[in-house]
């Protein structure tokens, strides 16, 4: 089953062996033990007792003051064994000897063994009585309230089978007089009794006394008056038994009573408001203790018992180790120590006991567990050291790591005083981290430690960075401004910056005010088709206010750019002539080319070209090529200005003449390009769709391109939260160390380490290789020739198999089914390392 | 210190939806992003006013694994209030739902107040189940509900307020019986009962019956 034993485990404690104790030469069998310790008023203990009682009816005495020493004595009165026994914090011993044939009767005695401290050989029994009882005795518990009061109290409670307990209470004296009282408390056997000083009401002392049955808990209120009043039962269960109790320390404000159960470890408050906590420690439970903040727990196994120490504020393993033939477990003198007695052929004594601060701090570090070692620094006083400083720099950096800046800037600003501000400052200079510089260096300068002026000029600066930011951005929200032709450069948006100076002729003038013609036409060279695709009619505006402000004279390198536009092109150049009176011939057979295109795509009449022709002095043999070339037929009375002959056209081109293809053909005699008219057509026109083609693909790729920059610019400037909480891979709860990928998926170490030896994430490898089969290329190879019937295939290839097309469904289902990370890790026999933990549901158990 | 009104609560869900970090935000008011596994049952507890009273909510935090569930079904008997806790990115912990509310009516008593939480609304970029399903499961089963984030600390307090509101409203019009402490519901020294089914109101030995704070 699942239990506490899943927290993070980091061995705090060392079991040691103590050698020299004077229990090696203890052969019997030990019947009963106790033990006490003594505190000073800071909470630390001065000494501990423990008291073994063995089968001879010895008691064997452990002082522990500054070394341990042994004291061995046998009771006078009784000659059997000790059946149960109980040790005051001020030394006072009470003993039950009962005889298994007689149940119903039982020897108690007091020892004061204040007299074995000062070295005497015989403790000092001071009561000793037989008593009737109607069962036998199961627990007994003796507690001394008060202190050095005079008014000091003195009680014994003693369990019995039936559920009823005796119980003396009454103040102490030289000679103690037993008195007991014989209460009914439950029906199950009495297995814990805590006593517990609370409060005083009208110059009364009250007390509370838990008592543990088997089947229930139950609180009395007692007093200094010997008033014995049933106050509440915190809980009752008959199907689980109690096998154990303590009262815990405070967790937060309130402290509770801990019962040991089979499945678990239940508080409960002891103001009998109702249950605590629980911790899931399977297993009999022989012994639990809480101190400080750390729950002992001992479980009785088959061979051997399980000794489990847990850090329950910091939910952390501290100890966790299974010995043979435990006997007891008491507490030791040191702070949370205790005694571990085993009993193999002779007593054996081993003390469990934290490990120092720093050492704790060297184990907690390398799991990387910082916070839980800032609380650990913090609760032994050191929260503010230099070494605490260094472990929360490192916290710090590990949060800025995981991208937690404003926690790690938290736990930065905790270290100033304390850790040289470079080691800090270098971590925040990026421009992302500015507030939180800002803030860092904020909370530096206001404490004056060793302030530098180079630290006041950052401050500054971080500053006018978060102010520049704001301003920038005031800047781009109010369109009335504009910038100059640099600052359009470095831009995320140039265009945009054009669009808002468009607004105002005056301003995208002054853009380009300073700027030459051939940084212009760089600029649009780069820029151009992206403005083209956003708004082209803004583009054309640009180009011609440029053009009327004569800051384009040379306007052919920009009808290169927008080639494949006819339409952009003649209107550039429409208002180009208008300009330009000048200009060119060149240019107005190019418009000639555009204006062609424009008619044979039916944007433009015949008529248009006719005039075009008319008003344009251009050459007849060059425009006729250009026509021939567009099958437009010129009319006859076109006053086309040429001073050539206009019967016969004659290609006297020496470019022609210069061409590998051509040449040799005019070589022969007789030959003349007029023959060679259909096969240059040809050639026209087929490399007139290829150059078509190659600009489609250009354009395509740009777009891809463009897309990419997108996304890769979204990549940049978008930090990537993580806040899987669960594996992908076994569906569990994240725990460390987990490896995150920046597709957001992520795995424990180990289900990455057990199943793949990739260092991609394997879900997103899964599914590209799943995508890149459904694609047309590998769908048309398995599908038939009907297109009707290839799209229905498309569609039911998924869901269901068509009548006849069933095997190409299943061809494309398996094939998915293979792609697919999840369904294929189980038909490859996928491993999950938790997989001991649940059953064939995925249930835990 | 003193109340007059202790309410005793009851988280679960699935695992893994949030119910350590909803708690840890109501009573310590921080979020914590790597929490270790509720192993068993975690406890918290916070004072809060309603009507002018100081009421105690005492809330069990339970482990929302399967292994867990014979240990956390001890605890609804004595539960007022319920808050049952699914995770709006995963769909899963919404379909375990009607599990976990026959869990809880089977084993609480008949009058807790169970306020449906769907957790974890700062990731709406990955939610699975929109918030209409959850107000339509909430209708169909009578349940109060709302959406919150434990970690923006969105609608935690309301999420407890209300529920606490819920109880304190049944109690006035007595459909509670408050001396039964079974109930999840305690009587403090503050309180000053008003309708006759409350100890002290009318009946002998109401008064002092109350605890101790």
């Amino acid at each position: 089953m699942m239990s506490v034993l899943e927290w993070k485990n980091v061995e705090l404690f060392e079991l040691r062996s103590i050698n020299s104790s004077g229990l090696e030469t203890i052969k019997a069998d030990i019947t009963a033990h106790c033990c006490n310790f003594t505190k000073t008023i800071n909470n630390t203990l001065t000494s501990s007792t423990t008291v073994l009682c063995d089968l001879d009816g010895f008691v064997h005495v452990i002082f522990e003051n500054d070394n341990l020493r042994t004291t061995s004595f046998k009771c006078p009165n009784s000659q059997k064994p000790v059946k149960l026994c109980a040790l005051t914090t001020n030394h006072l011993l009470t003993l039950i000897t009962q005889d298994d044939a007689d149940i119903f009767s039982f020897r108690i005695e007091v020892y004061d063994l204040k007299n074995l401290m000062k070295k005497e050989k015989h403790a000092c029994c001071i009561s000793t009585e037989l008593i009737r009882s109607t069962s036998a005795a199961t627990f007994l518990q003796a507690e001394f309230m008060g202190d050095q009061n005079p008014n000091a109290i003195f009680a014994i409670g003693i369990g019995f089978e039936k559920g009823d307990l005796l119980l003396h209470f009454g103040k102490i004296s030289s000679k103690v007089v037993l008195n007991f009282r014989r209460h009914i408390i439950g029906t199950g056997s009495i297995n814990g009794i805590q006593f517990e000083g609370n409060s005083m009401v009208s110059d009364i002392k009250t007390y509370n006394m838990f008592v543990t049955c088997l089947d229930g808990i139950y609180c009395l209120a007692l007093n200094d008056k010997g008033s014995v009043e049933f106050k509440s039962v915190l809980d009752t269960n008959k199907n689980v038994d109690n096998h154990c109790s303590t009262i815990s320390q405070p967790i937060g404000s309130e402290s509770f009573l801990v019962a040991g159960r089979d499945d678990a470890i239940y508080c409960f408050t002891r103001d009998g408001d109702g249950r605590g906590p629980c911790y899931a420690i399977g297993g009999m439970k022989k012994f639990i203790s809480w101190i400080g903040h750390y729950l002992i727990v001992v479980v009785n196994t088959s061979s051997d018992s399980l000794v489990i120490c847990v850090d329950v504020e910091n939910k952390l393993i501290v100890f966790h180790q299974r010995i043979k033939n435990l006997i007891c477990v008491g507490s030791g003198k040191g702070r949370n120590s205790y005694y571990i007695i085993t009993k193999a052929e002779a007593l054996n004594i081993f003390m469990l006991q934290e490990h120092n601060t720093a050492t704790k701090v060297q184990r907690l570090l390398a799991k990387s567990m910082y916070d839980n070692t800032l609380r650990l620094l913090e609760r032994s006083g050191n929260a503010n050291s230099r070494n605490t400083s260094y472990v929360r720099l490192k916290f710090g950096n590990n949060l800025l790591m995981r991208g937690a800046v404003s926690s790690a800037v938290e736990e930065f600003e905790r270290t100033i005083g304390l850790i040289k501000p470079y080691d800090i400052i270098s971590k925040l200079l990026y421009s992302r981290h500015n507030n939180n510089l800002n803030r860092y260096l904020r909370n530096l300068l206001k404490t004056n430690h060793n302030r530098t002026v180079e630290q006041i000029k950052l401050h500054e600066r971080c500053f006018h960075r978060e102010s520049l930011s704001l301003r920038i951005q005031q800047f781009w929200s109010s369109r009335s401004h504009f910038c100059d032709f640099q600052q359009l450069l470095v831009h995320d948006n140039p265009f945009l910056s054009l669009v808002n100076a468009q607004s105002k002729s005056e301003n995208l003038i002054s853009i380009f005010q300073n700027t030459e013609e051939k940084e212009i036409l760089h600029f649009f060279q780069e820029h151009g088709r992206e403005f083209l695709a956003m708004n082209s009619s803004m583009l054309l505006e640009t180009l011609k206010t440029l053009v009327q402000n004569c800051k384009i004279q040379n306007i052919l390198p920009y009808l290169i750019i927008f080639s494949d536009l006819d339409e952009f092109c003649t209107n550039l150049l429409v208002d180009f002539s208008k300009e330009q009176i000048n200009s060119d011939e060149g240019l107005h057979y190019y418009k000639l080319l555009h204006y062609l295109s424009l008619w044979r795509d039916k944007k433009l009449s015949s008529q248009t070209i006719h005039k075009y022709l008319k008003q344009t002095p251009l050459r007849l043999n060059n425009t006729l090529i250009i026509c021939k070339a567009f099958f437009f037929k010129i009319e006859p009375n076109n006053p086309i200005n040429d001073d050539t002959d206009q019967a016969t056209i004659t290609c006297l081109d020496t470019n022609l003449k210069k061409s590998k293809s051509v040449a040799p053909l005019l070589s022969f005699p007789g030959t003349k390009v007029l023959y060679l008219r259909n096969l240059m057509v040809n050639k026209f026109f087929q490399n007139r769709e290829e150059a078509k083609t190659d600009l489609e693909l250009i354009e395509e790729l740009r777009e891809t391109i463009q897309s990419t920059n997108i996304l890769l610019s979204q990549f940049t400037s978008n930090p990537i939260e993580f806040r899987n909480s669960c594996c992908d891979q076994c569906r569990q709860s994240l725990h460390m160390p987990s490896v995150y990928f920046l597709c957001q998926h992520s795995f424990h170490m180990d289900c990455i380490r057990c199943n793949y030896d990739t260092k991609n994430c394997f879900i997103c490898d899964k599914n590209i290789k799943c995508n890149s089969f459904i694609n047309y290329d590998k769908i048309d190879s398995i599908i038939p020739c009907d297109i009707i019937e290839e799209v229905s295939n498309l569609f039911a290839s998924g869901l269901v198999g068509l009548k006849n097309c069933k095997n190409v469904s299943d061809k494309v289902n398996d094939k998915i089914y293979n792609c697919d990370p999840f369904i294929n890790n189980f038909k490859n026999n996928y491993k999950n390392p938790f997989e001991e933990n649940y059953d064939s549901n995925f249930n835990c158990f | 210190m003193s109340y007059a009104y202790l309410f005793k609560y009851i988280i679960i869900g699935d695992t893994g939806v949030g119910k350590s970090c909803l708690l840890l935000q109501f009573t310590d008011k921080r979020f914590q992003p790597v929490h270790d596994l509720t192993i068993g049952v975690e406890f918290g507890a916070r004072m809060i006013t309603i009507d002018g009273k100081q009421i105690k909510l005492q809330i069990w935090d339970t482990a929302g694994q399967e292994a867990f569930r014979s240990i956390t079904r001890s605890y609804y008997r004595g539960a007022a209030g319920a808050l049952l806790v699914y995770d709006i990115t995963r769909r899963e912990t919404f379909n375990h739902l009607t599990t976990w509310l026959e869990d809880a009516r089977q084993h609480s008593n008949s009058n807790m107040v169970i306020m449906l939480i769907g957790n974890k609304s700062d990731l709406d970029s990955r939610r699975e189940v929109k918030k209409e399903e959850g107000e339509a499961f909430a209708r169909e089963h009578g349940l109060v509900f709302m959406e919150t984030s434990a970690r923006t600390a969105a609608n935690v307090e309301e999420a407890f307020i209300n529920t606490a509101k819920e109880i304190y409203e049944k109690i006035q019009e007595g459909v509670f019986d408050i001396n039964n402490e079974a109930n999840g519901i305690k009587i403090g020294q503050q309180a000053t009962p008003t309708n006759p089914a409350l100890p002290g109101s009318g009946g002998a030995g109401g008064a002092a019956n109350s605890g101790c704070c």
